[in-house]
């Protein structure tokens, strides 16, 4: 039934030039070319400091990106995760601790603590997993809702004050070193490896794209939609959550505007790296690489001395440019 | 004016290597409900897209009022002339009927005056005696007066010349007797419709002339009131076909069942959208066809079964146990049950996974060895498939978008027979397949019947269900007939809402 060996053959290297032209390896070589045009214009950027430093926020973001990558992979998005960064440690702390002198200090005990935040991130999630998935809100408006109410939650249950003090327990993930590296990189190093292992290799990974890229025939071939878009939602907010923490412990502190404004880097990161805004396409690592481009570049910026206030508006024109580029070489098949 | 609406003279359309329209000739007179009778592909839906403007034939002659028809890009002269009520909704759910009416039209410079608008409509409305509130959100009608709306926003737009494509294949009976009435009130002042249905026992009360289509062809005209329902439907068959018993042609010549086989499934279901029940047995090995056009009620009896409509009562016995409430498409899966889907896009495959990622999705966990998937049986799996369903791809883990029609379907089915089930529902098999692919995908299904896998075919294609055991016939929510050894002109006049049988014809 094959065709003759001839066409067969010519067809195999065009296959491997489509397979760069895929977004996801597309951002190698513009990683590259970005080190060396930011090496170039400031000798700093290649400190060890200054990678340190990428290195850690682009973990925050890198973890909270995760999530949200595995939620578009499925075909929805949560708005919200950007709270849930923010509010997940601020309710450990408040709740549990004497943090600042303020706090409800209901336990002192900072394992509780760590535990309430991993289960805010997951109750937070299965709600919007319940607005979304069951009473079939539009994910938009739903998402947005959680965001500004959660948002309105972090900042009056602090009136706008920064809960510091923290213990050491809370902030050891976010501040230490081991080896030279951060360890909030090797905890996203590890989450990159665990989720990249699960999407492709575990069959829950391998529903969720089938969920994602067409939720009536994942239907048919017998899949629990809703029950894996819920398990996406408690996930997504879990990390969340861990991302919140890892910054909370970087800046040893909980302002009430932690991780505002962060969720659009994420779904840039993740547009960037080659994940489809429509379900079903993109890959945990191609998400990870675009946050390394974003942070990256932000960092040349910020070191090119370019004012703080400009930042924002070159980001936007990074997504745009992400999108020419899929757009030209075809990988965006949904239009 | 011209006596002739439209006269079409030996029009020949292509689309690529398949000819629809092969030297079809009509003549349509101004004031006369024209019947359209054909089976699907007889060239009926490309005849009502040249009669509206949208396709030009390739040969052949097409007067219009007896001139030629205007560009296909006049669309104004187009409306003015020709209108055409389609089976799906055309109308704005969310605005009022009267909106509807002049949508497009009422964007005149200055502002729209809402009275003006609601009394203009309310006039129209009222000249065709269609007795709707042109304040009604076109959201609250009934389908049958969304109908009548939309042909009064034809008649609206000053055509006198309308198509109506399968009016009444949503309607129930109490408003198909209206629709008819409406129309043939309509005729009495002078419009022309054309009348296309599958239930021929419409076409007397409305029709005066029949024109009946095959293969692109015109093969009959004639008085709608004189022809009979034989001469249609032998007709619509052709001469090649008739009196063959179907099931005794030699692709199904199968061996009778053993007397012990066991019964797979053992179904009493009662949908609220049916009026009969649907009681029924089937063996391993059987194949069963549930016969019927849309809205018969055959592809919802078979959803049900499939899990896939949760609103149902009575009892389901798959492979001896009663099967679970909900009885939804997971726990389906889970016990034995299939479904291959009629729209392999939409519902059946995921276009942006692979072959192997497709044909394997029903069975993932079958695949999982401790936590992971364990891939090299599942490329085992996905190989011995692309060999055995004769799947044409250069890898299995070639995207399914890139697949052409048969190949995708082939996909879905291996995707389908995944689980192992003991019962196949299969919606349209073959529809849309290339003549290779439709042999080969039979074939696959043919082999595992004979493993034991019990099978029901839902089609309204004869030769579909010239592959069943047995078939029974569903019209409008009622099961006509149900027996094995059916003819092509039997099983053809029974889904029509004609039983014909044998001896009388």
């Amino acid at each position: 039934m094959t065709h003759s060996p001839i066409t067969a053959g010519a067809v195999a290297p065009k296959r491997v030039l489509s397979d760069l032209l895929q977004p996801e390896w597309a951002i190698l070589p513009v990683l590259v070319v970005v080190m060396i045009v930011g090496a170039a214009l400031n000798s700093a950027f290649l400190s060890y400091d200054n990678f340190y430093g990428v290195v850690q926020q682009a973990s925050e973001l890198g973890i909270l990106t995760m999530g949200l990558t595995v939620v578009l992979i499925a075909g929805k998005f949560d708005l919200s995760l950007e709270s849930t960064f923010g509010l997940a440690p601020m309710v450990g702390v408040y709740c549990l601790l004497d943090a600042g002198g303020s706090g409800l200090n209901l336990a002192d005990s900072p394992f509780l603590a760590l535990v309430a935040i991993f289960l805010t991130g997951a109750l937070i999630g299965a709600f919007n997993g319940i607005l979304v998935v069951y009473l079939k809100f539009n994910a938009f408006i739903a998402t947005l809702a959680t965001l500004i109410l959660l948002r309105g939650i972090s900042l009056g249950l602090t009136r706008g004050e920064t809960l510091s003090d923290l213990p050491s327990l809370l902030t050891y993930p976010g501040e230490a070193t081991v080896l030279g590296a951060p360890v909030s990189f090797l905890v996203a190093l590890g989450l990159l490896v665990i989720l990249t292992v699960f999407t492709s290799r575990h069959r829950i990974g391998r529903m969720l794209y089938a969920v994602g890229g067409n939720p009536q025939a994942a239907r048919v071939a017998g899949i629990p939609v809703e029950r894996i878009l819920m398990g996406v939602f408690v996930v997504a907010g879990m990390l969340a959550a861990l991302a919140g923490l890892l910054q909370a412990g970087r800046i040893a502190s909980i302002p009430s505007s932690l991780g505002q404004n962060l969720i659009f880097n994420a779904f840039a990161a993740a547009v960037l790296g080659g994940v489809s805004l429509n379900g079903g396409r993109g890959t945990i690592a191609g998400a990870c690489g675009g946050v390394l481009l974003l942070v990256l570049i932000q960092d040349v910026l910020v070191l090119s001395q370019v004012p703080a206030y400009w930042i924002n508006a070159t980001t936007g024109g990074i997504i745009l440019i992400a999108l020419f580029i899929s757009k030209i070489s075809g990988a965006d098949k949904a239009n | 004016m011209s006596e002739q609406i439209v006269k079409i003279d030996g029009a020949v359309k292509r689309f690529g290597g398949t000819t629809a329209l092969n030297g079809l000739s009509i003549e349509i007179r101004r004031g006369e409900s024209h019947g359209l009778i054909g089976r699907n592909g007889a060239g009926k839906s490309t005849l009502v897209s040249i009669l509206t403007g949208l396709r030009a034939i390739d040969s052949g002659t097409f007067l219009l009022n007896g001139s030629a028809p205007p560009a296909l890009s006049d669309r104004n002269a187009w409306r003015e002339a020709v209108a055409c009520v389609y089976q799906h909704r055309t109308l704005v759910p969310d605005l009022s009927v009267a909106e509807n009416l002049y949508l497009g039209q009422y964007q005149g410079k200055r502002m729209i005056s809402w009275r003006a608008l609601n009394q203009e409509a309310a006039a129209a409305l009222e000249s065709w005696n269609i007795p709707i509130l042109p304040t009604t959100q076109v959201r609250d009608l009934g389908v049958g007066e969304a109908q009548m709306v939309e042909i009064a926003r034809a008649l609206n737009q000053g055509s006198r010349f309308v198509i109506l494509d399968e009016p009444t294949a949503q309607l129930i009976a109490s408003e198909i007797d209206q629709l008819i009435s409406r129309v043939n009130e309509l005729r009495e002042r002078g419009v022309t419709f054309l009348f296309i249905s599958h239930h021929l026992d419409e076409v007397p009360r409305v029709c005066d002339a029949v024109t009946v289509l095959r293969n692109g062809r015109d093969v009959l005209h004639g008085d709608a009131q004189k022809l009979s329902t034989a001469q249609i439907v032998s007709a619509m068959v052709g001469d090649e076909a008739t009196g063959i018993a179907l099931t005794a042609s030699e692709h199904v010549a199968r061996p009778a069942l053993a007397p012990e086989t066991p019964v797979v499934l053992k179904a009493r279901v009662k949908l609220d959208a049916c009026q009969d029940a649907l009681d029924f047995s089937l063996r391993a090995g059987e194949v069963v066809g549930f016969a019927g056009h849309s809205g018969s009620g055959s592809r919802h009896m078979a959803l049900a079964l499939a899990g896939h409509i949760s609103k149902w009562s009575g009892e389901i016995v798959l492979n001896g146990k009663s099967v679970p409430k909900p009885w939804n498409p997971r726990t389906a899966v889970e016990r034995g049950m299939a479904l291959l889907p009629e729209d392999r896009i939409k519902t059946g495959l995921v276009g942006s996974m692979s072959i192997e990622d497709n044909i394997t999705l029903p069975s993932l966990k079958a695949f999982s060895k401790r936590v992971l998937i364990d891939r090299r049986a599942r490329r085992k799996f996905s190989e011995d498939n692309r060999a055995d369903l004769g799947i044409v791809c250069h890898s299995v883990k070639q995207g399914v978008g890139e697949l052409s029609g048969g190949n995708q379907q082939k996909v879905l089915l291996g995707s389908a027979l995944s689980s192992n089930p003991s019962v196949l529902v299969l919606l349209h098999p073959t529809a849309g397949v290339d003549i290779a692919s439709k042999a080969t995908i039979l074939d696959i299904v043919e082999r595992r019947r004979r493993d034991g896998l019990g099978v029901i075919l839902v089609s309204d294609e004869p030769e579909e269900l010239a592959f069943c055991d047995r078939v029974q016939v569903w019209v409008r929510g009622r099961k006509v007939i149900e027996k094995s050894g059916m003819s092509e002109e039997e099983l053809v006049s029974a889904m029509e809402g004609f039983h014909l049988s044998p001896e009388l014809s």
